[in-house]
């Protein structure tokens, strides 16, 4: 069923007096684990990677350690996410890197420094994104199978 | 040599501005997420407050939804005794006046205003001040034709006017025709990073919650002492804010008060609503960019969050600004610039993408609504914002060409809207 329809049957037949829009309380655990592992591979790679990369890389792992770390869902799932997420993002330097060797000096470098972190939001969103996703749907599921036993 | 340093120094400024706001987002991102004691969310010790009440519907050629809101509203729980209904029928050619009309036969607390074709059809703030002499009740509600109110909306934000100091309260607006189009559902993830992150934190964190043109409610003695609405401003909506808040009130906005709205469904109708919205927000940044800092009846912090709320719609052009000056910067002096650039540049999408709500602040206000299958769009967010920056920029020069060539006013543009939001309605 259409979400806002949901919520339009919902909310209407429940009216109390006291309500208040739902909070989370943070993992803080989870985000000290996560910060650790982000921060490693940040130091580990970083005479390695040329700083676009890197740059991307820590951009991507600070969005995951602080805003998606501290929600609801499995460690394990999330430290999973994190490591995919670097994978990608060197897989999608090595190869703008490649590009850019060969083609040095010429038209590419010139709009790769322009346009890089643009071209990055390419893959740092989407795996974010997919991330998100997947914590979502696996909480959802979670909650539905309490549900059921609880009933 | 100064060429350059004055350069490197507007770059720097633009980058501090959009960092400004980066850090504004993330913060009401955590706010939204995990603050818990904002300002109290219920009537204080339970006590039941019922004003009467005057909810205006401006209706300019609305005869594909006037009928559906119309119609919701005899559905509304609020006390009929305290309760009127005043659809303003303004200079109408199709048969909106006619299908209101016929409503309001069968229903005692529903009046229908005509206004003439030649006086008519100017714009939402002369229809609404044409209504306000005709309403009644001590709070005023506003609801755009196209809106389809909860039952209970009501009475869920009349609740906080039992607070002397609040001016105006706000509902959360939901895309009703969400999976209409592809941009039915770019707008609705707008509205969920506007309404359910952003407004929700202003309103915790004790900030500016801006009102909106519809799921508004606003005192009826305020509205009287501050001169109606101005119709020489587009955005209506964002004028009345600043004046409430100049006059020593505040506003409130209530996440639990939904009112669902039928977004626009293609670029062409996106380019003539958000133009409409930006001239009209320009249009109060000039206005009250300089009584909002000599204000006494605001705080600092209520200073500062109305200063970036006043110039959001600038960010846009701003973004834009520093990737070419920043680009120019780093062909004229590469090396000590490649670091800086690079980091400058990203701060700069990742501030931006997602119109005025950045792409995370998206995906924790779609988290919090237990959204699952809605994280696929985000990185078309990135588009959408290159679309706004147009739309900005554009609407900055008409409004200088306005202000320069002084016989140009600046015309409202009417959304159209089809009605094809009643498809997912229950009863539909």
């Amino acid at each position: 069923m259409y979400f806002g329809c949901y919520l339009l049957a919902s909310s209407s037949a429940r009216y109390r007096q006291n309500f208040g829009p739902r909070r989370e309380r943070p993992q803080y655990l989870h985000v000290a684990a996560g910060a650790v592992v982000a921060f490693s591979v940040c130091i580990l790679l970083q005479g390695a990677l040329e700083v676009s990369t890197l740059v991307s890389i820590m951009i991507f792992n600070l969005l995951a350690v602080l805003l998606a770390f501290p929600l609801r869902g499995r460690l394990w799932c999330k430290m999973l996410w994190l490591g995919l997420g670097n994978l990608v993002g060197l897989a999608w330097n090595l190869v703008w890197l490649s590009l850019l060797s060969f083609t040095v000096g010429g038209i590419f470098r010139i709009v790769y420094a322009v346009i890089g972190p643009a071209v990055d939001f390419m893959w740092i969103v989407p795996v974010w994104s997919l991330g998100f996703s997947v914590l979502s749907y696996v909480e959802r599921r979670k909650r539905r199978g309490e549900r059921r036993e609880a009933r | 040599m100064i060429l350059s340093f004055v350069l490197t120094f507007i770059f720097t400024l633009l980058v501090l501005v959009i960092l400004a706001y980066l850090v504004r987002h993330y913060i009401f991102t955590l706010i939204a997420l995990y603050y818990r004691r904002g300002q109290p969310y219920y009537t204080p010790h339970g006590l039941v407050y019922r004003p009467t009440v005057s909810v205006l519907i401006p209706a300019h050629n609305e005869e594909k939804v006037i009928g559906r809101i119309l119609q919701r509203t005899t559905e509304l729980t609020y006390p009929k005794e305290k309760l009127e209904i005043i659809v303003i029928d303004d200079g109408s050619t199709d048969r909106t006046s006619e299908i209101a009309e016929e409503i309001a036969r069968q229903h005692a607390h529903i009046k229908v205003f005509h206004r003439d074709v030649e006086t008519g059809g100017k714009g939402k703030p002369a229809a609404l001040n044409y209504g306000l002499k005709h309403a009644t009740g001590e709070i005023i509600f506003l609801f755009d034709a196209d809106y389809y109110p909860q039952r209970d909306i009501l009475e869920k934000m009349v609740a906080f006017f039992i607070d002397p100091e609040v001016g105006g309260v706000q509902g959360r607006v939901t895309v009703l025709n969400e999976p209409e189009t592809l941009m039915t559902r770019l707008v609705a993830l707008e509205r969920i990073g506007g309404y359910r992150v952003d407004q929700l934190a202003r309103d915790d964190l004790q900030l500016v919650p801006q009102l909106g043109g519809t799921a508004v409610a606003v005192r009826r003695s305020l509205i009287e002492f501050l001169g109606g609405w101005d119709p020489n401003v587009l955005a209506e909506d964002t004028d009345i804010t600043f004046r409430i808040y100049l006059a020593g009130y505040k506003v409130r906005y209530v996440n639990e008060a939904e009112c669902y709205e039928e977004a626009v469904e293609d670029l062409r109708s996106y380019w003539r609503q958000r133009s409409r919205w930006a001239k009209g927000h320009m249009q109060c940044a000039f206005k009250h960019l300089w009584p909002l800092i000599k204000s006494r009846n605001l705080r600092l912090r209520e200073k500062i969050d109305g200063l970036l709320l006043l110039n959001i719609y600038f960010v846009p052009i701003l973004v834009g600004l520093a990737w070419i000056l920043g680009a120019a910067l780093y062909f004229v002096q590469p090396p000590q610039w490649t670091t800086f650039f690079w980091a400058s540049l990203a701060i700069s999408v990742y501030s931006a993408a997602g119109n005025f709500a950045p792409f995370f602040e998206v995906a924790i206000g779609a988290y919090l609504d237990r959204r699952v299958r809605v994280y696929w769009l985000m990185p078309l967010l990135l588009l959408f914002f290159l679309y706004n920056m147009l739309i900005c920029s554009k609407a900055l020069l008409d409004l200088c060409v306005s202000k320069v060539v002084r016989s140009k006013r600046l015309t409202w543009e009417k959304t159209f809207h089809n009605g094809r939001g009643n498809l997912y309605l229950p009863t539909a």
